[in-house]
């Protein structure tokens, strides 16, 4: 039985842990799409690939990233949060999505991830 | 008119035991009694008068009321005799001044009447004399007291108003109206919730009216609370009431004073930002060293490489955070940026460094960026380039550029006089980082050349990275 692998969309403002997060996430078999250094970015590739999951970091260069978070969503993309902050700074009808604290535990990260997906 | 009618049989003998009993009551009667002349000298006065006014009955005799009254009330007193040696008026009565004959003034209630004989003639005046040094003195220390409290009242920095168990206003101190504007005539008998105070919202309003409504009943409050102040914007204080009591338990009035919070108000917040701002820094700190970790850890195969590269890493980190320390967290001048980034590497022969460029401040965000950037760059000219051998040199030119795209800051790197240099044949974590790290979400760019004469490099910032 094959089972086709699960795309992550990654938006990381921070160069280092963007290429981080991407290595780590690929080399525990996930397709990875991005990362997204900016929400434009971010909303593009939604738009253009076929995304399974994200990791989004809160708060970017220039914005949050709560705009991407409403429009997964709306998609039923399931996403969490990789944040400096802690889940009170969510904006209130965002409080249902899970945030995990920077800097991660890439196995954590990953079962999280597998965690979000039904069955 | 009434008169007391002698007895027919009144001689002589009951007559003078009727004039010792009057001498008698004269004499002991407990207030000042004198006969006064129609030119003001004392005829004759009672011990009273003397113990008053400290002399002896036959000093008195030489001197005249005049003598011994204040020149302030001078004239009232010999005005009003006279009115009564004239018969304009029967009697008059005054409060004035004598000087006691040790200098002090003595404050007496001046009764004043005509003894005239059986065909109105005037005899002589007698003056009845209470001394009421002790009530005026007691008066005139409540007054002293009142204008004290008054200009306490004024002086504090509290906002403070007596109010009545209806919330009227009753009294309200001079910084509660300059602060607002106000007059004392605009809000006085007006319920306090009603006044231009607490116009900006309903919910102050209902908070401040029903404080007021339990004060009546008792029971004090404290709570900050929003006011409008004169140029129409708000301040936060610290309000209170509290009940006052009258002798029967009963709350007759109520104290509403506030205090003005509003900087410590923003000063709590303000240290709350911070101290969420700087969680979030340090967490962020965190996991870029532990992403710089991982990627050396993958470039590097043994752990003594790992060790020295990871280091050199680190200690960048280290120095853009130090300059962001030394400024104000905010800006680092992009001069302090390149030379701490790349001096340590360089022979300190001050040949090997050439900066060219006018002064410009990179945001926080741009400084950290570049400054790994230079860090990268810098750790391969030591290793294969210019800041490798004794005859290099590394020249780093910025400016504010524009073209069709917008506006950028360029720095220029670049690297000639060292070993003849040849394209890498494989791409690690170092030039991944120059190449892409600026374009990520900086929305710069970075181009690399390698001329065999020395590696070049140009980087574009989004003229926003600047101040």
């Amino acid at each position: 039985m094959t089972q086709s692998p699960l795309s992550v969309l990654i938006v990381e403002d921070e160069y280092l842990i963007a290429m981080d997060l991407e290595q780590e996430l690929a080399d525990r078999g996930f397709v990875t799409i991005g990362p997204a250094g900016s929400l434009q970015d971010a909303l593009g590739l939604l738009e253009s690939e076929e995304v399974h999951l994200a990791v989004l970091d809160m708060h970017l260069k220039a914005s949050d990233s709560f705009p991407l978070a409403r429009r997964l969503t709306e998609r039923g993309v399931p996403f969490l949060f990789l944040s400096g902050n802690d889940a009170s700074a969510l904006a209130p009808d965002l409080k249902f999505a899970r945030v995990l604290p920077k800097p991660v535990d890439y196995d954590v990260l990953e079962a999280e991830l597998r965690d979000l997906l039904p069955g | 008119m009434a008169a007391l009618a002698l007895p027919d049989n009144c001689v002589s003998t009951s007559c003078s035991d009727g004039l010792r009993a009057l001498e008698q009551t004269f004499q002991a009667a407990p207030i000042g009694i004198a006969h006064v002349g129609a030119d003001g000298s004392w005829l004759r006065v009672n011990q009273q008068v003397c113990d008053m006014l400290g002399y002896e009955a036959d000093e008195l005799m030489a001197l005249t009321f005049q003598d011994l009254t204040h020149p302030a009330d001078l004239h009232t007193d010999v005005g009003l005799a006279n009115q009564v040696l004239n018969g304009e008026i029967d009697r008059y009565r005054l409060e004035k001044r004598y000087f006691h004959k040790d200098g002090h003034i003595i404050w007496a209630n001046l009764t004043v009447a005509a003894v005239r004989d059986a065909r109105g003639r005037f005899v002589h005046f007698i003056s009845v004399l209470e001394d009421i040094s002790e009530v005026r003195q007691a008066h005139i220390a409540l007054a002293e007291t009142e204008e004290r409290l008054r200009r306490v009242l004024n002086s504090v920095v509290a906002y403070i108003a007596v109010l009545s168990t209806d919330g009227a206003i009753l009294l309200v101190n001079d910084p509660a109206l300059t602060v607002a504007g106000l007059s004392r005539e605009e809000v006085l008998g007006e319920p306090l919730w009603e006044t231009y105070w607490f116009s900006q919202s309903e919910e102050s309003k209902a908070r401040v009216r029903d404080a007021v409504t339990r004060a009546a009943l008792g029971e004090r409050s404290r709570f900050d609370v929003d006011v409008m102040v004169k140029d129409g914007t708000t301040r936060t204080i610290d309000f209170k009431l509290v009940p006052n009591h009258d002798e029967a338990g009963n709350v007759h009035e109520i104290i509403a004073s506030g205090v003005d919070v509003t900087e410590r108000k923003r000063g709590e917040e303000h240290r709350e930002m911070l101290l969420r701002e700087l969680s979030h820094r340090v967490k962020n700190t965190l996991a870029t060293v532990q992403a710089m970790a991982n990627h050396t850890m993958r470039n590097t195969g043994d752990f003594e490489r790992f060790q020295a590269a990871y280091k050199g890493r680190l200690s960048a980190i280290a120095r853009c955070h130090d300059l962001l320390v030394a400024t104000d967290h905010v800006s680092v001048d992009i001069r302090n940026l390149v030379t701490s980034q790349v001096r340590p590497y360089t022979r300190g022969d001050g040949k090997t460094l050439v900066l060219e460029g006018k002064p410009l401040v990179l945001t926080g965000e741009a400084a950290h960026a570049f400054g790994l950037v230079l860090h990268e760059l810098t750790t391969n000219a030591a290793k294969y380039g210019a800041l490798s051998n004794q005859t290099g040199q590394v020249k780093i030119a910025w400016d504010k550029v524009r073209d069709e795209t917008g506006d950028w800051v360029e720095i220029n790197w670049t690297e000639a006089g060292g070993p003849p240099v040849a394209p890498p044949a494989q791409t690690g974590f170092g030039s991944a980082l120059i190449r892409k790290s600026l374009s990520h979400a900086m929305g710069g760019s970075a181009s690399v050349s390698y001329a065999e004469t020395g590696l070049s490099a140009r980087f574009r910032l989004p003229l926003h990275a600047a101040l």
